[in-house]
């Protein structure tokens, strides 16, 4: 077993066996020594916070890392660090892309290597939305 | 630049959205940032929202849609209807944000606010306000322009200058009036018609005794602003003069039952023009409610189709208890629509909503 996985209980609640910041109520199981506390998915991702943006990603260009249809959550409040997830303006597009400090230039790369690096200063217009907290992905088919 | 005190003088910031639902329309759809958008009310198709470019092409508020669907064309202006539900997310982060800065902070529309800077941790009040206008761009995406002043009026007065340099987003958009000096430059310029609280009827009024700028209403006898404008304009004389009479206003005690509700001429189906109408009566009795310097602790919605006519009924009402009691707009808009939603039953012909 996984630590940290989820255990789905006749109730239909998952409970977390670890320690998570942001628990609810909890109650203690006799087997166990720690609390087992309720998962709070909107607290976790959001956090309450004004600056997490929720986006959708289209293509393919960050396989197999991210899917076509998956969220992702965005921290507009953070200043991407070499090698983060980040969502970036580009004149009149928004993509998902890894960031990279290259010789002090800034480079934008796509974890799917049949696309091309793209080097910001070749656009008029660039700006770093902010750098990616979590995705979410469906693994149900729809027809 | 400035150099005076904090603690000397009472420090107001009026912080307002620029274009705030065309803004708000651009966070979801950036390749927007460089199209001309507006945004029509859903009822009657009326221009809400105008980016420059949309103002530059001569399309004012309140022109109906039929009427400029020609510059819309020639323009190639986007063009949406409006999404109460989104501007009232983004309005809360952005005065949630807002209000992180100051806890002195009077959420005075769905994107405007005063906050009270006095005794704030800085000696460069411009930097402090320009930091907050990046940090709201940055974290939520909307752009904003700052005005400070000594006053309410002379705050609102600045927000108005600050405008015109909202271009230059890393040291425009922000004005300071704390300055007597530069007051004197800028009221002088100033059109009297532009002052917060000073209407068309009131500027007519006052043209007709030659006071065309800010800087005359000022400096006019008190006993004829008096006679003109009543003990309102004379408050909006001594604000001009950089006396602070209009407080922020947080929140207050008292309860009362507030009933906005308007029967429509046509019946309404759809949801979002029933959550725009709501919007408006919601508006309309915060109003009141902050007139009488009360607060509500719960808000009640309620919907009819017209019980006079043959067709299918349906009355319901719903309630909603604030955990504080409040006379924030955004506020009660936002347990309004909830309530609203929770009642909304498609297919029906309503007449009536209210609160």
């Amino acid at each position: 077993m996984l630590k940290g996985c989820a255990i789905i209980n006749e109730n239909d609640v998952a409970f977390m066996p670890v320690e998570l910041p942001f628990a609810s109520a909890g109650f203690p199981k006799p087997s166990d020594d720690y609390l087992q506390k309720e998962l709070d998915l909107n607290g976790l991702v959001f956090q309450n916070k004004v600056c997490i943006q929720p986006f959708m990603v289209e293509g393919d260009s960050m396989l197999p890392l991210l899917n076509d249809g998956d969220i992702i959550t965005v921290d507009r409040s953070l200043t991407p660090k070499h090698g983060d997830l980040v969502v970036a303006d580009l004149d009149d597009g928004r993509v998902v892309k890894r960031y990279a400090l290259e010789g002090g230039r800034v480079i934008l790369r796509s974890d799917n290597s049949s696309y091309k690096p793209i080097a910001v200063n070749e656009f008029e217009h660039f700006a770093i939305v902010g750098v990616v907290t979590y995705s979410l992905r469906s693994f149900l088919k729809t027809s | 630049m400035s150099s005076k005190s904090n603690a000397a003088q009472k420090i107001f910031c009026l912080i307002d959205c620029d274009a705030f639902y065309v803004s708000c329309e651009r966070l979801c759809a950036p390749e927007l940032r460089t199209r001309n958008t507006l945004v029509l009310s859903n009822n009657d198709g009326c221009v809400i929202s105008r980016c420059d470019g949309v103002k530059a092409a001569q399309i004012k508020m309140g022109d109906p849609l039929h009427l400029i669907q020609d510059k819309i064309k020639k323009h190639n202006i986007k063009v949406f209807s409006s999404n109460y539900a989104l501007y009232g997310l983004v309005s809360d982060r952005v005065m949630t944000l807002l209000g992180s800065f100051t806890p002195h902070i009077e959420v005075y529309s769905i994107d405007e606010s005063f906050l009270s800077l006095e005794g704030s941790p800085t000696t460069d009040i411009i930097d402090y306000v320009q930091n907050i206008r990046q940090t709201v761009r940055q974290w939520i995406g909307i752009p904003v322009c700052g005005g400070i002043g000594p006053s309410k009026v002379l705050a609102k007065l600045a927000n108005r200058l600050a405008k015109k340099t909202k271009h230059d987003l890393k040291n425009g958009g922000v004005v300071s009036l704390l300055d007597p000096i530069e007051r004197e430059k800028v009221l002088a310029e100033f059109p009297v018609a532009d002052v917060w609280g000073i209407g068309g009827k009131s500027a007519k009024k006052l043209h007709s005794y030659g006071i065309y700028t800010a800087k005359e209403l000022r400096d006019a006898d008190e006993a004829l602003v008096q006679r003109l404008l009543t003990i309102v304009g004379r408050r909006i004389q001594l604000e001009l003069r950089g006396e602070s009479h209009l407080m922020l206003e947080e929140i207050p005690k008292d309860r009362e039952q507030i009933i906005c509700a308007k029967s429509f001429g046509k019946p309404l189906r759809e949801l979002p023009d029933l959550e725009e109408a709501l919007t408006h009566y919601v508006a309309t009795a915060s109003g009141k409610l902050r007139d009488q310097k009360s607060v509500s602790h719960a808000v009640s919605v309620f919907v009819e189709t017209n019980r006079f006519n043959d067709s299918a009924q349906y009355f319901n009402s719903a309630y909603i208890e604030f955990p504080v009691p409040t006379s924030d707009i955004r506020t009660l808009t936002a347990g309004a629509l909830r309530a609203l939603e929770s009642i909304y039953k498609k297919g029906f012909d309503y007449k009536k909503v209210g609160i």
